[in-house]
């Protein structure tokens, strides 16, 4: 089976890092890249092509919900799943919105990761 | 009018009520005087006070009480204070000018109804020459109404003034200690949440390896983890540090603030840096060096400029920080009271530390922070 195509966008290093270890141990997740903030996301999908990506909403130069919007208005066929931390709820509801297909806590387990990931795909 | 007829009418018929009657048309006379002080501002009052005025004059010249000599000292007396009344409360205007002429022209017929032809002009010259008196009191009477009248609109305007900037203030400090609580949110959002949030998700991993048995790539991500978990540690250290605001080498932190928006933005910056440790108290430090971050964020945020040139510079006792920066400027004038809380924010700590925020700018000519400040000021805690 082919592996789902994973791009993670995150401002912070150690988020990504965390994020890239467990999808590591996943069968069936390939991690096509990592952007740290909207706009590298913006520029590595067309070379990437990821099916699923990651994506943070508070970032610098270019926040989550606006890449959302860029995202889904040139690539509607890609799944993008929020990372939110415990204060992000109208920023959650604001990229639900904008088109994001779900969101996850950055401190989830592994088992809703993955199921989270392979559900969007 | 018809009152004024028919009370004039009763009083020639029946002679005992007629001085009651007589003091009634003047204390109205004097009444209306009184009122129209008040009310003279009110169009429709003016229309009204000076026709019921006319008619009142006519009533008490009508009046057989007392003879032609007090009638006629009446008719100049009456008609004269209202033309002083007219100047003082109207001033050199075509108002005044046309309730005088209204006025002495029913000063006239009144007078050649009431002396008649032979004796007209020796009452006019009387006319003329008391009632000038009079004209000149009633004159300066209203100007001095008028006066005292504006001064207390001016006190009641500053006052409510005054109410609307201790309002402004008070909301001010609020928005100054909801940035700060932004700022604080911000810093934990940036440090220990993210970290943590790593950390969780590299357990997980370690989780998941052991579970498979793999102990060495288990092992592996624990010493990752090991070493972000001290990295954030460190991060949270700092970002605790600067949120207590505790003292710390100025100088650093100002060249800090300078290379992070260097960093950030890729504008070229020139520090002009000429202060030392503990030469400045505490309080005035931390109001200094968030004006300059806050005119650093302003300058990364609206200037589009290539180059700022910092200066942060302490001599004789007084700090003298100015951002000058070569961006694309802004109407200084033209910013609301609501719309740049950073701008406000720079102007309420300069306030709080009892020194001068000056912004200059103009639309393509680049903008100008200068802040200054005496070090004996020792300035309140943000």
């Amino acid at each position: 089976m082919k592996p789902i195509r994973v791009l993670i966008t995150d401002d912070h290093l150690i988020v990504r890092e965390g994020l890239r270890l467990i999808l590591e141990t996943a069968d069936g997740i390939e991690i096509v890249g990592e952007a740290s903030d909207g706009a590298e996301c913006l520029r590595l999908v067309p070379k990437l092509k990821p099916e699923v990506i990651l994506m943070d909403l508070q970032m610098p130069r270019m926040d989550g919900v606006t890449t959302i919007g860029h995202l889904r208005a040139e690539h509607p066929e890609i799944a993008i799943v929020i990372l939110t931390t415990f204060n992000e709820d109208e920023l959650m509801i604001r990229g639900l919105q904008a088109g994001a297909r779900g969101y996850l806590l950055k401190d989830t387990s592994r088992e809703t990761l993955l199921d989270t990931i392979q559900a969007a795909a | 009018m018809l009152a004024v007829f028919g009370a004039l009418a009763v009083a020639r018929a029946n002679p005992v009520p007629l001085v009651i009657v007589y003091i009634l048309l003047f204390s109205a006379h004097i009444g209306l005087y009184w009122l129209n002080l008040k009310h003279h501002p009110n169009r429709r009052w003016v229309v009204f006070y000076y026709l019921a005025q006319a008619v009142l004059i006519i009533s008490l010249a009508g009046f057989s009480y007392g003879g032609d000599n007090i009638r006629v000292s009446v008719v100049g007396s009456t008609t004269m204070c209202l033309i002083g009344e007219s100047l003082g409360l109207w001033g050199n205007t075509r108002r005044s000018l046309l309730l005088g002429l209204v006025y002495a022209g029913l000063a006239m017929v009144l007078l050649f109804v009431l002396v008649g032809r032979n004796d007209f002009g020796a009452a006019v010259s009387n006319l003329l020459v008391n009632g000038v008196f009079i004209v000149l009191f009633m004159v300066v009477l209203n100007q001095q109404f008028t006066e005292r009248e504006k001064a207390q609109e001016l006190a009641e305007r500053l006052e409510s003034a005054n109410a609307r900037l201790a309002a402004n203030a008070a909301r001010i400090e609020a928005l100054t200690l909801q940035n700060e609580r932004q700022r604080m949110a911000r810093e934990l959002h940036d440090t220990l949440a993210q970290g943590l949030s790593g950390l969780v998700l590299q357990l997980e991993a370690v989780k998941a390896h052991l579970a498979s048995q793999h102990t060495e790539r288990a092992s592996a991500i624990v010493d990752q983890a090991l070493a972000r978990a001290r990295g954030t540690l460190a991060e949270s250290r700092a970002a605790i540090d600067d949120l207590r605001l505790a003292p710390a080498d100025l100088a650093d932190r100002v060249r800090e603030k300078v290379d992070r928006f260097a960093g950030a933005t890729g504008i070229r910056c020139e520090v002009d840096l000429a202060v030392q440790e503990n030469q400045l108290s505490a309080a005035v430090a931390d109001h200094a060096v968030s004006i300059l971050s806050e005119a650093l964020a302003n300058v990364a945020r609206h200037a589009q400029a290539d180059q700022v040139k910092i200066r942060f510079v302490l001599e004789r006792e007084e700090l003298e920080l100015e951002v000058l920066d070569n961006g694309k400027g802004f109407d200084v004038n033209g910013q609301s009271s609501t719309g740049h809380y950073g701008l406000l924010g720079m102007r309420e700590r300069a306030r709080l530390t009892g020194g001068l925020l000056a912004i200059e700018s103009t639309p393509q000519n680049g903008t100008r922070v200068r802040f200054t400040v005496k070090n004996s000021h020792g300035g309140q805690r943000p």
